[in-house]
């Protein structure tokens, strides 16, 4: 119960903790000084400094304090609010205050970690701190938390190996999961790979079991060639708005015989075989898609392009085939969201030195993955593309879009002009992480399909750290794999259709001159497609390499920024399958606790709406990045109106109201004038 | 009489305008179509024009037309309930713009009358041409000029030497929306040096800090504290002034120079990306502080930053309520 004295803020019994984190602060802030200092000023009955507040003694000499002194604030000068911030709240709570009572002065990231080399600047800085801080406190008003629901279910958005995988670890524990998939089918990157390193298992073998087990989970419900269009709401209570595009075939009725492939007359470029087979325009991607029904191409159909055809129609039996199908909006409620939304490879047209598009011949990693695979358009013969001769003399490039900052892009992803990502040709920064063991899993299977290939690997270091990597690594070189340091500078194509590379071997100081019948770039992972538009609408930050940004580098690695949404494989940055797995396992995990919740803790901050300034004006409500605030007729004129549940305290409303009309709460302007004003009597 | 192509026009037209504005009216307030026309009709000294509304159809007759018609009549809107027909000049259609882009009145609400205007004259300059001391006792609009009688005096004066400032430099003088159009857009056209228009404010910048400061200091000393401008502006219609509010006391009006200076520094801040410069606030003040320069440096301001010009897209948003990525913001400290 919050008592009068609380509420009104007129008696202020502020008790002041200055932390000394070991030596963290102390090492630097004269702590001592800092607490005299706070001392004397209004409303200040306690002043302590101890050397670990947040432990165990630190927090019982505070929860001591409130009750001898009847504090009823507490200003606590340590770490970062976003460390501790709930530990002290929690405090406050058990010893009978109101949590929002609590106002912390950051004097360790804010002094003694930034001003180490000037321990009385970071000490008077710190003693400002402090005494804004004990201002502000007088001021604080006890908030209510309200409690919000939360739906016990969780959507993933992103069928590849990773949203599977989080797919069935939910579905396993009994909780409904909706898994949202772009393409026509799930499976991903993994389901266009040949094989997989270091064990050399087939890719599909190990994976299309757990997309049957998928499909046949009553927990799961698929939602293939589907997209977001909308998020809103907050952790435990998001509202999806999921885009489902027309398959114009049957999902139910279609049984996957074929019938209609065999007759339809249009024939493509088959996208799922890297435009180097064809499909027709009727079709599934591969043979063991999830769901395993057909699916029209739209762009091709000659039905739907030229409204003339109608064959598939007649030849199906089971008259799956439903041209009036058309794209419609599916509202999903969730608790918890997981994205894994995985990478897209890097396009090497962006380094034309390579030559990838204008030389046949050049080839790329994943065009690799379904030359070899028995599947793929040349049924396992690695053909090259040139003359459909098979290479004597292969190459793999290394760090192809990865490792550079030659073009100086620093691999942002975001285009500094339009804000848009940048094309996947940009070359990134960061280390891929898997396609120095993609090479040496290719080179391998050169050699095991053709022991009289000749295979060489252009490196500038092999990052072969994993279990079982080195060891694999090794076995390459032992099958006779030559291994030369030295990235090439540039592929030559010679009249016979050969590749002629140049470059320095940095083990020999020799320059090579070679040629090749084949060369296979290496290219490097980059995100997906999209995803500036989709972390917009998620509200998700991106790291500086462009991929979705973890809660925490080494603590929340599957967590967000964001309550309830969480990131599972290559989204957050590139990986391999297990560490992708496993990277779903903890995000399911993570979304399983939130759903395990009977409700949730909404903090109560958000606007107070004064109607008696407010004009109506909307600006607030175009502002508004939740759709939180909304005016309304009312019989005083059009007002503002606060919806809570939607609302994030981002506090942009209250910064953009003309009239004043607006107060946010816990950071009221009268709370925040008198911070200023302490800071600004100290300095 | 030929097509008029001068900066101001001659009887006939301005009878026809005149008119067409009473038809106008009429006919709406007939049919039903409103339930209320706001319009002009003749001071009681010369010179002057004096806001009307009329409900009776009958009524319309009191409308007038002319180059002294100078309020503008869009910052009545928002105090209506039901549908409302106005008379606008291409400056007032802008203002009017703005207040449906920020919901204080709605389009299916009021009934534009718009008229291609070819300026309104300033009062202090005829004045000033006159000699202060001549008392006028009939004005009357003759062709492009202006004949004032008075004890002893009769002068013949060009318009276009007496206009408003901001009717100098005016961009829009067609209205950019309207229901019913009234008069020739063509002569609306002429005699005005668009491009003149961020001179004086171009100038003033050059200006020493300290010189710059001391012409604001003296211009605004004169200031009152009567908020005629505030009044006067469509824009201003919160319902609590930060000039007015007891809590905190932003603005008090004893205090001297530094609180004129902070009333009129807020207006303009507050008029930011949405003042169209129609010279209203100019005009109403009763000790002619030339408050143009702040407005006029303010679009400029937003003009140059944003590439953004208020008032003149219905469809748009209120500037304010975008955000582009290149927006400068190298202002913001
Ligand atoms: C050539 C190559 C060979 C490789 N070989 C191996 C190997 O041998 N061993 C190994 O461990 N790893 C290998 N990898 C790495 C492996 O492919 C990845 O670790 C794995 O695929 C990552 O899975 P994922 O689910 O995170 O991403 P993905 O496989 O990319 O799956 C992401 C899914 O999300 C969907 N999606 C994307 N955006 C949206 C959206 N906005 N809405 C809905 N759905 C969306 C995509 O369609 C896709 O189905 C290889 C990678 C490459 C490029
Ligand atoms: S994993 Fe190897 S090839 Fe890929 S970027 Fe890193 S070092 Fe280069
Ligand atoms: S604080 Fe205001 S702008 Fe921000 S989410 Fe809440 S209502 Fe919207
Ligand atoms: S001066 Fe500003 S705050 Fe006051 S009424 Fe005008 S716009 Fe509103
Ligand atoms: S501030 Fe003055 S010029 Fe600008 S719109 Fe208001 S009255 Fe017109």
């Amino acid at each position: 119960m919050p008592s009068m004295l609380q509420d009104t803020g007129f008696d202020a019994r502020i008790g002041v903790y200055v932390c000394h984190c070991g030596l963290n602060i102390a090492g630097v802030v004269d702590v001592e000084a800092v607490r005299e200092s706070a001392r004397f000023l209004e409303g200040v009955v306690v002043v302590r400094d101890n050397r670990y507040t947040c432990s165990e003694v630190g927090q019982k000499g505070i929860a001591d304090d409130i009750k001898e002194f009847m504090l009823n604030r507490v200003v606590i000068a340590s770490c970062s609010p976003r460390l501790h911030e709930k530990t002290f709240r929690t405090l406050l709570e058990k010893s009978g205050l109101n949590p929002h009572l609590l106002e912390m002065a950051n004097i360790r990231e804010h002094c003694s970690w930034v001003h180490y080399d000037n321990h009385e600047a970071a000490t008077e800085k710190a003693k400002g701190l402090v005494h804004s801080s004990v201002a502000r406190a007088r001021l604080l008003q006890p908030l209510s938390r309200t409690k919000g629901r939360v739906v016990p279910e969780v959507m993933v958005v992103g069928g590849g190996v990773a949203g599977i995988s989080a797919s069935l670890y939910l579905g396993g524990m009994g909780i409904k999961t909706y898994l949202v998939e772009r393409e026509p089918s799930i499976g991903g990157h993994m389901a266009m790979l040949d094989k997989t390193f270091p064990t050399l298992d087939c890719s599909l073998c190990i994976l299309s079991p757990k997309m049957v087990e998928v499909a046949e989970c009553e927990n799961i419900k698929v939602l293939s060639y589907s997209e977001i269009e909308k998020v809103e709401g907050q952790v435990g209570d998001f509202r999806v708005q999921v885009r489902r595009k027309p398959r114009y075939v049957n999902e139910e009725k279609c049984v996957g015989c074929g019938d209609c492939v065999a007759k339809c007359p249009v024939k493509v470029k088959d996208d799922f075989n890297r435009n180097m087979g064809t499909r027709k325009a009727i079709y599934i991607p591969f043979p063991q898609a999830i769901p395993p029904a057909y699916v029209i191409d739209d762009q091709n159909c000659r039905y739907l392009t030229q409204g003339k055809c109608k064959i598939c129609q007649a030849v199906c039996e089971r008259g799956a085939i439903e041209y009036d199908q058309t794209s419609y909006v599916e509202t999903i409620e969730v608790g918890a969201i997981i994205v894994a939304t995985g990478f897209q490879p890097y396009d090497p047209r962006g380094l034309p030195q390579y030559g990838y598009g204008r030389f046949p011949n050049v080839i790329t990693s994943l065009d690799f993955e379904r030359l070899i695979c028995a599947d793929g358009p040349t049924y396992g013969k690695l053909k090259r593309p040139g003359d459909s001769q098979v290479p004597k003399r292969v190459a793999f490039i290394q760090c192809v879009g990865s490792r550079s900052v030659a073009s100086g892009c620093r691999g942002y992803g975001l285009d500094a002009e339009t804000g848009s990502s940048v094309g996947a040709t940009d070359p990134k920064a960061y280390c891929s992480r898997v396609c120095c063991m993609i090479t040496a899993k290719q080179a391998f299977m050169v050699k095991e399909k053709y022991p009289d290939a000749e295979v060489y690997v252009y490196y500038i270091d092999m990052r072969t750290a994993g279990k079982g990597f080195e060891e694999f690594y090794q076995r390459g070189r032992h099958e006779g794999i030559v291994f030369l340091r030295g990235k090439p500078g540039e592929i030559e194509e010679r009249d016979d259709g050969c590749l002629r590379i140049i470059s320095e071997d940095l083990d020999s100081g020799c320059i090579l001159d070679l040629c090749f019948d084949m060369v296979v770039l290496a290219q490097g992972l980059t995100p997906p497609d999209g995803l500036v538009e989709f972390a917009q609408k998620m509200n998700l930050s991106r790291s500086e390499d462009g991929f979705l940004m973890e809660g925490h580098p080494k603590l929340r690695p599957a967590e967000t920024a964001i309550d309830g949404i969480y990131l599972a494989g290559c989204v957050q940055f590139p990986k391999d399958i297990p560490d992708s797995v496993a990277q779903a396992g903890a995000a399911a995990a993570a979304a399983a606790v939130t759903c395990s919740k009977e409700s949730i803790e909404i903090d109560p901050l958000g606007p107070v709406i004064d109607e008696a300034l407010c004009i109506g004006c909307k600006l607030c409500e175009m502002l508004c990045p939740y759709g939180a605030i909304k005016v309304e007729l009312t019989d005083k004129g059009p007002k503002a109106k606060s919806i809570e549940v939607a609302c994030k305290g981002c506090g942009v409303c209250g910064a953009s109201c003309s009239t004043r009309a607006i107060t946010m709460k816990h950071y009221t302007d009268s709370q925040l004038t008198a911070q200023a004003k302490a800071i600004l009597e100290v300095v | 009489m030929n097509k008029m192509t001068g900066s101001a026009m001659g009887e006939d037209t301005r009878g026809a305008i005149q008119e067409g504005i009473r038809n106008s009216a009429a006919r709406m307030l007939e049919s039903g179509e409103i339930d209320v026309f706001i319009g002009y009709e003749d001071g009681t000294l010369p010179l002057r024009t004096t806001p009307v509304f009329i409900t009776r159809p009958e009524d319309a007759e009191r409308l007038v037309w002319g180059p002294m018609c100078e309020n503008n009549l869009t910052c009545y809107l928002p105090k209506f309930q039901g549908t409302v027909g106005v008379v606008v000049k291409g400056c007032d259609v802008r203002t009017l713009v703005n207040l449906i882009l920020e919901n204080q009145i709605s389009r299916d609400k009021v009934k534009i009358v718009g008229v291609p205007c070819t300026g309104i004259i300033d009062r202090d300059r005829v004045g000033k041409a006159l000699g202060t001391d001549r008392i006028i006792n009939n004005a009357k609009v003759i062709e492009r000029s202006l004949m004032l009688e008075g004890d002893g005096f009769e002068v013949e004066m060009e318009i276009r030497d007496v206009l408003a400032s901001s009717c100098e430099v005016c961009r829009y003088p067609v209205p950019v929306v309207y229901d019913v159009l009234i008069g020739d857009e063509s002569m609306a056209k002429d005699g005005k040096d668009p491009e003149a228009g961020y001179l004086e404010v171009e100038q003033f910048a050059e200006l020493q800090p300290d010189a710059r400061f001391s012409f604001f200091a003296q211009e605004i000393e004169g200031c009152i504290q009567c908020y005629a401008c505030r009044q006067a502006c469509p824009l201003c219609y919160c319902l609590e002034c930060f000039a007015d509010r007891q809590s905190p006391k932003w603005i008090s009006r004893w205090r001297g120079l530094s609180d004129k200076m902070l009333f009129h520094l807020g207006r303009v801040l507050h008029v930011a990306g949405r003042c169209v410069d129609c010279g209203a606030c100019r005009r109403a003040c009763p000790v002619g502080i030339d408050l143009r320069l702040l407005t006029k440096n303010m679009e400029k301001v937003v003009k140059d930053s944003f590439e953004y010009e208020s008032g003149l897209d219905i469809g748009g948003l209120p500037l304010l309520a975008t955000y582009r990525r290149e927006d400068p913001d190298d202002f913001i400290l």
